[in-house]
């Protein structure tokens, strides 16, 4: 019906049509220009899809380049835990292999023991029975054979008439016994020795319950690496009051010259290590091959240190003990050898001579020494050095003009070390002790490189 | 009787019309949108996400407002395509009508049927204007 109305109130004319296809044209060419707008908007569109992808996908193979690189490096560092833990393997096999060197050496005495029978002839051993006792507190651990000697004579002591031995002697035995045993709690060793030291009787009684005290702090601390806060003190302490009452012994220096090291005192670990080689040079007949590589060790490194903080002693050359350092790490490093360390615990001494080339600004020799440690394994002390040579290097090559080829490698290799040594543990990287053996102006790259560790480790 | 339908197209064409306004409404603002999207895009991209809302799903993904900007592109593809479509339905449908309001209900009735149908829309039937033009 509205139909109808409608078709009776618009009835269509020829101009009508011509109006309606005047319209068409309008809106075709309306149409004409908004397709060429959203032609012109697509391809914007398009064009900036395509860049901003471009350098997401960019982005997204330079990220996996990086990760790759991290799972080389973290695979490394895993290898480089793997081969300490050989190392350490390795050092126990050592530890025995030398105990029972010396027990073999003893074979002879084994025999005499079998025969002696009677408690005179026991007594006969008493002396040597003490000596054994007290080597083991000044670093000649007992064995098999030598144990035996002393709990015989204990033994004979406690179950004779007559008293082989004083009371000083006998804790002291005792104690060297129930300490080599492993049985004995270490609290009730640590109390015979404090028993020793407050109520010996004679000075030298005292002193050896010092040292006794001392080196079980001493054990206590290297089981935690040698923190000085977590127990390194005390072994000073206890060393002092031996050395106070007599007893002037080359363990007790080296242990004193550790702790000293750790603390940064560069100078009193030096001097305490330098008198422990001499010593063992007085006397070398007592000398474990261990000793032996602690003092040249602690020479070196200490000097090292003396060096790079400006503290060695007045008329002291630099450059000649730089040298007389590098002789007694090459000698550790040697001892080490011999004493049947696989090529990882020799890389442990050999990677403080990195540090003379820095004193010495020898930067290609720090970069292939460097370079040697770490086919070995990854050590973080051996990185930072590496660090520091590429980028005095880098530095020295532009000034020289030298091939971009060679400036960029030095780029590639300071990367290379930031990166591994951003991965590793804190704990292995000792950045106070670091820190005393590199030159004042380093410390804000070693701040760098180790800007993960928020907490220094050791050191006071 | 088809005199009768020539209003009835007249109608339809305007009622095409009136869609086609709409289609252009819908043109013209997704066009918009997606100039206002590839905008806001580019200045997350710079750093600067321009938008009150939407920050956190934004901010950081400028791929999504592509996205957004692709789909108000593929919006105004599609009301220009209906547009175009519409535009050749009415325009057929004004020819039909002029040849109605000629006389010519022949051309006419073709016109408004072969292009719905095709060519086979005369088959069987009693008046077949293709065999009378064949003849």
């Amino acid at each position: 019906m509205s139909m109808e109305n409608e078709t009776k109130t618009s009835p269509v004319t020829s101009l009508d049509l011509l109006m309606e296809l005047q319209g068409e044209q309008q809106a075709f060419r309306f149409l004409v220009r908004a397709l060429s707008a959203l032609l012109a908007t697509a391809a914007l569109i398009a064009v900036g899809s395509v860049i901003y992808f471009y350098f997401e996908l960019q982005g997204l193979r330079a990220e996996y380049a990086r990760q790759a690189q991290l799972n080389q490096v973290n695979l490394r560092i895993v290898a480089g835990e793997a081969s300490r833990q050989r190392e350490s393997t390795q050092s126990q096999l050592v530890a025995i292999r030398e105990e029972n060197e010396s027990a073999r050496r003893q074979a002879e005495l084994s025999r005499e023991l079998q025969q002696a029978g009677s408690a005179g002839q026991i007594a006969a051993y008493k002396d040597r029975a003490v000596a054994i006792a007290r080597g083991h507190i000044l670093g000649k651990t007992m064995n098999e054979v030598t144990s035996q000697v002393v709990a015989m004579v204990l033994r004979a002591d406690e179950g004779g008439s007559v008293r082989l031995l004083t009371d000083a002697q006998r804790v002291l035995m005792q104690a060297a016994l129930d300490d080599w045993g492993g049985q004995v709690e270490s609290s009730a060793v640590r109390t015979e020795f404090q028993t020793l030291l407050d109520d010996g009787a004679s000075l030298p009684d005292q002193a050896i319950g010092a040292a006794g005290l001392a080196m079980l702090e001493y054990r206590k601390a290297d089981g935690n690496s040698l923190g000085w806060n977590r127990g390194c003190s005390t072994v000073v302490d206890y060393v002092n009051q031996s050395v106070a009452r007599g007893l002037n012994e080359p363990m007790l220096l080296l242990w004193k010259g550790q702790c000293l090291r750790k603390r940064g005192d560069a100078l009193l670990s030096h001097q305490a290590f330098s008198q422990a080689a001499q010593l063992m040079e007085q006397d070398p007949e007592d000398i474990t091959l261990e000793q032996s590589q602690m003092a040249h060790h602690g020479v070196g490194t200490t000097l090292i240190a003396l060096a790079a903080q400006d503290q060695l002693p007045e008329g002291r050359d630099r450059n000649v003990a730089l040298q007389e350092a590098l002789t007694e790490l090459r000698i550790a490093a040697k001892i080490r050898a011999d004493r049947g360390s696989t090529r990882i615990g020799v890389a442990y001494t050999e990677e403080n001579m990195g540090f003379i080339y820095v004193l010495e600004e020898d930067w290609p020799t720090a970069l292939s020494h460097t370079e040697n440690i770490d086919h070995i394994l990854p050590l973080a002390w051996n990185l930072t050095v590496r660090n520091i040579a590429a980028r005095e290097n880098e530095q020295a090559l532009k000034r020289a003009g030298s091939s971009r080829a060679a400036v960029e490698e030095m780029r590639r290799i300071q990367s290379d070390t930031a990166m591994v040594l951003s991965l590793m543990d804190c704990g292995q990287i000792d950045k106070a002790e670091l820190m005393r053996l590199l030159p004042q102006k380093y410390s804000g790259q070693v701040d760098e490189l180790a800007a993960h560790c928020l907490v220094e480790s050791g050191g006071i | 009787m088809i005199s009768s339908i020539s209003p009835l197209i007249s109608h339809h064409r305007d009622e095409l019309k009136s869609q086609s306004r709409l289609n252009r409404t819908i043109l013209i603002g997704a066009m918009l949108a997606a100039l206002g999207a590839f905008s806001v895009f580019l200045l997350t991209l710079l750093g600067h996400y321009p938008l009150p809302t939407g920050e956190r799903i934004f901010a950081d993904n400028p791929e999504r407002i592509l996205g957004a900007s692709n789909f108000f592109v593929a919006t105004a593809i599609g009301a220009a395509l209906r547009m175009w479509r519409m535009r050749q339905t009415r325009i057929k449908l004004l020819i039909a009508e002029a040849f109605l309001r000629e006389g010519d209900d022949e051309t006419g009735l073709r016109l408004l049927l072969e292009p719905m149908f095709g060519d086979g829309v005369w088959r069987g039937a009693k008046l077949n204007p293709l065999a009378e033009m064949a003849r």
